[in-house]
């Protein structure tokens, strides 16, 4: 198993060094070796999360074209189970409660940020992440057991977790299908 | 001896002060104005006189009427032109007291650098400068104060990435000092074939990610200089802009330099989202106040950043004629209305909230370029953006009082 992050900031050179803190972790804390994506430009970034599956989402919060706040309620859309941090200069009170109400986001880091916190953080929120997605495997596993859900419903969600989007496929109104050709 | 002065001898004294004082009444009428407020009037158009007067009157009397919270009060700033050229700019202000007393207060500011000919004698000319002076400085903090935000973050970013680079760094120089340990013990180690050792080495060196570092390290490297760089450049800036120098007066400038150092702030406060595009013909050096034509590109580039949008984009062109140099600065933002286009040199006057504006930016811009013997113009279209267009002469004219102060 690899973790599989997404960083997103403007800024690319900050993007280097969130990767180089990240990645000193190392496998053997992280409990696996970890895969990092890092986008300069929030709408590359949702475009891989509309098909790439990802365990966490670190962003910034102060962006030229769209905030941070903004692309996390984009990104729950296509992955609502994903683990978000929000890196910002300006924790002003406004800003904090949107995040944690909005986006029910897992931490927020200050800039410049402590490596040790950060390194914390990523640990700790990719713990919960893998929790919680056992827990929905087992609650399933359960749920099939008890007849409540379908073995077909299960494997469904299962499949949607792998791959996000493979489970809603898009029709045109004579009934064909969109096949995104990048996907393939 | 009695020194009880009478009323007489109170109007003599009143008189004879260089400060203009004017009396008012309970309903807040002039009663009296000494020698030098009539004279102050005397400079008004004839119009305007009874204006002025009126301009110094205390709150209207529905303002008086409302009933009113402590703390509470009332605030008139205004702009009155005088005849000979320039203007005053009036700020009236009331509050009611605890105690059921009144407070108003009215300050009087000459407000552009043009003063009427013969208005002012040797000692309030002087007076006049140093007030002129401390609103220039006034305005200049508080366009620094207005920007202080942006440029907290500007300088945040590279401190973010420089910092934990650091501490990346001392992780990697730690993971290779262990290795050219490792490599001592390998060389010292006796018994064991070249291969055998190599063997060791190679391990070692996969334990550590030995080419990750390799790869990793010049980058780092790189990018930390870059960060740094950057503060230097933005703490340089804001120096060369804010630099207080009373003393430094007219020399030999490049116009361009100037343009440069002012950009660079403004670039680096107003994010990615504006583009900024310069084009340079080529100019001579220009006699004029370094620091007071930073002030003036400032406040016209903060203005235009503040205009223009997402996708905003600003424009600066130079260029020369005979004797003068321009620079045209265009934006692509809002424009400024009609209506409100003659006024905007006005001192006091500004269409910015509370708080984000003092008004006084442009007026001052203006007594700046008019001191130079230049002049600052605008057009502008609602939608379309405005233009202004400074000109300067290249060498200033020998009887300018300012050059020569």
């Amino acid at each position: 198993m690899t973790y599989k992050l997404l960083l997103l900031d403007d800024e690319p050179a900050i993007l280097s060094a969130l990767s180089r803190v990240i990645n000193r972790i190392g496998a053997e804390r992280l409990g696996a070796p970890c895969r990092i994506s890092a986008y300069t430009d929030a709408s590359l970034a949702l475009t891989s999360l509309q098909s790439e599956p990802y365990d966490l989402v670190i962003t910034d919060f102060r962006m030229p074209a769209m905030s941070g706040l903004d692309f996390l309620r984009e990104a729950i859309r296509y992955q609502p189970d994903i683990a978000r941090i929000i890196i910002s200069g300006h924790a002003d009170l406004p800003t904090m409660v949107a995040a944690i109400n909005d986006t029910q986001v897992f931490r927020f880091v200050g800039k410049p940020w402590d490596d040790n916190e950060l390194q914390l953080a990523v640990i700790q929120a990719l713990h919960v992440y893998t929790l919680s997605r056992e827990n929905q495997r087992l609650a399933d596993l359960v749920r099939v057991q008890q007849g409540t859900i379908s073995r077909q419903e299960a494997e469904l969600r299962q499949l949607e977790s792998e791959c996000p989007g493979i489970t809603r496929v898009e029709r045109d109104e004579r009934g064909a299908i969109y096949l995104d050709e990048d996907n393939l | 001896m009695s020194l009880a002065a009478t009323p007489l001898d109170a109007q003599v004294i009143l008189d004879s002060l260089p400060l203009s004082v004017i009396l008012l009444d309970q309903e807040g009428r002039v009663r009296h104005a000494n020698a030098a407020a009539r004279r102050l009037a005397s400079v008004v158009s004839a119009g305007v006189t009874e204006g002025l007067l009126s301009l110094v009157e205390g709150p209207p009397p529905e303002v008086r009427a409302r009933p009113q919270a402590a703390g509470d009060g009332w605030e008139d700033r205004r702009a009155c032109a005088l005849e000979g050229g320039g203007s005053l700019g009036i700020v009236r202000q009331w509050r009611p007291c605890a105690d059921g007393s009144e407070l108003t207060s009215v300050t009087i500011r000459p407000a552009s650098a043009v003063q009427p000919p013969g208005a002012m004698a040797g000692p309030e000319q002087e007076k006049q400068l140093l007030e002129r002076q401390s609103l220039v400085h006034a305005e200049k903090l508080a366009t620094v104060g207005q920007l202080a935000a942006g440029m907290a973050h500007e300088i945040n970013n590279p401190i973010c990435y420089v910092q934990s680079n650091l501490g990346s760094l001392q992780d990697y120089v730690n993971k290779l000092f262990g290795l050219v340990e490792v490599c001592e013990e390998i060389i010292r180690e006796e018994g064991s074939t070249t291969a055998g050792k190599l063997t060791t080495l190679d391990a070692r060196k996969q334990a550590i990610d030995f080419p990750m570092i390799v790869e990793d390290l010049p980058l780092l490297l790189a990018e930390s200089r870059e960060g740094v760089e950057r503060i230097r450049q933005i703490v340089q800036n804001l120096r060369d802009f804010s630099r207080i120098d009373a003393t430094e007066g007219f020399r030999l400038f490049d116009i361009h330099r100037a343009i440069e150092t002012t950009l660079g702030i403004v670039r680096s406060l107003s994010g990615n989202s504006i583009g900024f595009a310069t084009y340079f013909e080529e100019l001579p050096l220009v006699e004029c106040n370094p620091t007071e034509l930073n002030q003036v590109l400032m406040n016209i580039l903060v203005n235009g950043t503040q205009a223009v949008g997402q996708n905003g984009l600003i424009e600066i062109h130079t260029g020369r004629g005979p004797h003068h140099v321009w620079i045209e600065i265009k934006d692509n933002g809002c424009g400024i209305e009609e209506h409100v286009l003659p006024r905007i040199f006005e001192p006091f006057f500004t269409t910015k909230e509370v708080g984000r504006g003092t008004g006084l930016g442009l007026s001052i811009s203006y007594g700046i370029i008019k001191k130079h013997g230049g002049d600052l113009t605008v057009r502008s279209r609602v939608g379309a953006g405005t233009v202004f267009l400074i000109t300067l002469p290249v060498k200033q004219a020998r009887g300018n009082p300012a050059f020569t102060e």
